[in-house]
């Protein structure tokens, strides 16, 4: 178990749009589902009616993108408390975003934006996360970011400001594995020295995607299945973190719903451990 | 690095990837150089290169949301005259809002500056196509029930002041948008109107879904005034000449039916 307590979900798959219907229809034995949080912080038409029948079903968690932590404007207020009303509404288990920013100035570029590591940004940082689970009551759970260029004005490796910053923080850890991979390609560093360096009892939840392969560089395209290269550094970091809520993202050429849900199931080849058994280890 | 220091960074990170042009068009000449200060390099993947893949995606995010929003008029502009609109859009409109759904909200207004008026065909396509998606997000609030208005007395009528659902617009037009609007979302061959013909649509939405009703005159402009805050009584001085009871008691049967009002109330 995590310092945190959040418990393990088992095996889950990022909520869609094209996979609605089944769902409802089907019930499918899936263990939990993420959902994006700006589909559904900002509307209150069909999805968020779909979202509160399937929160109704399985556990759910809120994923967003938006938050904007790294940002120097200042944080969204609104956009907060619309998130624990949403959090609340449909009783998400916890609530993640991004090491990142978004946009500068009130405008959004819409994409995870890379911060510089150093001293001046991690203060800022872990302020402003102390701030957004103040509101939350709760801690966030940040993902480390798949990224296509380094600053120059970093001092530090990305491990080491995401670690220094989770403690200052004392905020969760999202582990996307296929990040770790994609920047451990993009960057030249060592992936597995990565996952050795993060403190691996603040990891709650992890996720897996496809990306593709673009010659010197690699894109985080989360448009098909998860690379063997990737399956094996998530058997490594579920050697060291134990049972942790593992999921499948998948936002380009969308496959059935089987397709995703059997992608998923693959990470009990890979030491996945199931909450039943998290349970009885007492982790 | 001082506050200043990291500010300017994103902003100057901003300015690259968002320009039009690239990372060179924003950089200039000596772009790589300019952009290895900032960024560090490697051999097979120069600094420029790098800010161009932040580049390219965040303009295939803007054309995504935008052909998944007006999908009518990409196919009414075509595609020579859509395209290149995409990145004017994001340099003239830039996302202000956590959620892509709202980028499109100015969207009308480009197209009339290019067609050269608000009511070209292709503008007022894409004033509905943005009125859908307003009401598809709209906040969710329970319709009117029809017993309301039988419980009142007729006195009161000429009184009543209603209040629209959130997800309820109309959209007046020069032309007849739905039945090419529909053709394109049916995936068939879209018949363009071959002159103006005034038309005004209402859109609601009921159990998720946007429906749209077409109101034929006068009980559009009645229609549209007590959706703007007009009493009973003030709205009905835009349909000329005398209203018999039933046709106007049918009006709002419809209109109650479809599911327009949230509420509605007696002033004094």
């Amino acid at each position: 178990m995590n310092r945190f307590d959040l418990e393990n979900l088992g095996l889950g798959i990022g909520l869609r749009s094209p996979h609605y219907a089944h769902i409802l229809r089907e019930n499918p034995r899936i263990d939990w589902f993420e959902a994006l949080t700006e589909n559904f912080l900002y509307s209150d038409g069909r999805p968020r009616r779909i979202l509160e029948q399937i929160a109704a079903h399985y556990p759910v968690v809120l994923h967003g993108v938006s938050l904007s932590i790294g940002s120097t404007d200042r944080l969204d207020e609104d956009y907060l408390r619309r998130l624990v009303a949403l959090r609340d509404h449909v009783g998400a288990r916890w609530v993640s975003d991004h090491l990142c920013w978004t946009g500068v100035q009130g405008r959004n570029v819409h994409d995870l934006l890379p911060v510089p590591y150093s001293r001046f940004v991690l203060e800022h940082i872990a302020d402003r996360l102390r701030h957004v689970q103040d509101r939350l009551g709760a801690p966030l759970a940040l993902e480390n970011p798949s990224s296509y260029l380094e600053l120059r004005e970093s001092t530090m490796s990305e491990w080491d400001f995401l670690a220094e910053l989770a403690e200052r923080a004392d905020c969760a850890l999202l582990l996307d594995v296929n990040n770790v991979y994609v920047s451990a390609f993009n960057h030249g560093f060592d992936a597995p020295a990565y996952l050795e360096a993060l403190p691996l009892d603040r990891v709650v939840q992890i996720h897996l995607a496809g990306h593709s392969e673009r010659g010197p560089y690699i894109l985080d395209t989360h448009d098909d299945h998860v690379k063997a290269e990737v399956w094996d550094l998530y058997r490594l970091a579920i050697s060291r973190c134990g049972g942790v809520s593992t999921l499948v993202e998948w936002d380009a050429h969308i496959p059935p719903f089987e397709v995703v849900f059997a992608e998923v199931q693959k990470a009990r080849d890979h030491g996945a451990v199931s909450p039943e058994m998290s349970r009885e280890s007492g982790e | 690095m001082s506050a200043g220091e990291y500010q300017s960074l994103l902003e100057w990170l901003e300015r690259v990837i968002v320009d039009p042009g690239g990372p060179e068009g924003a950089l200039g000449d000596d772009a790589e150089e300019v952009a290895s200060k900032r960024i560090a390099p490697r051999p097979d993947l120069p600094a420029i290169e790098r800010l161009a893949i932040y580049h390219r995606m965040y303009f295939v995010r803007i054309e995504d949301a935008l052909r998944d929003d007006f999908p009518a008029t990409l196919v009414a502009l075509g595609e020579e005259r859509f395209a290149p609109l995409i990145r004017r859009y994001a340099s003239e409109h830039p996302s202000r809002h956590p959620s892509l759904d709202r980028l499109g909200c100015h969207f009308e207004e480009l197209v009339a500056d290019v067609t050269g008026s608000r009511s070209s065909f292709e503008a007022e396509l894409a004033r509905l196509e943005w009125s859908l998606v307003e009401s598809f997000h709209a906040d969710e609030a329970p319709a009117l029930d029809p017993s309301t208005l039988s419980e009142l007395s007729p006195d009161a009528l000429p009184r009543l002041r209603f209040r629209p659902r959130p997800s309820t617009h109309v959209v007046a037009s020069e032309h007849r948008l739905e039945p090419y609007r529909a053709a394109v979302r049916r995936g068939q061959s879209a018949e363009r109107p071959i002159g103006p013909s005034p038309s005004r649509l209402v859109l609601t939405r009921l159990e998720g879904s946007v429906e749209l009703h077409e109101l034929p005159s006068p009980s559009g402009e009645l229609l549209e005034r007590l959706l703007e805050g007009a009493t009973l009584g003030e709205a009905i001085d835009v349909v000329p000449g005398e209203l018999d009871p039933q046709t106007l008691f049918g009006w709002f049967r419809d209109w109650v039916i479809w599911g327009l009002f949230e509420g509605a109330e007696a002033e004094g």
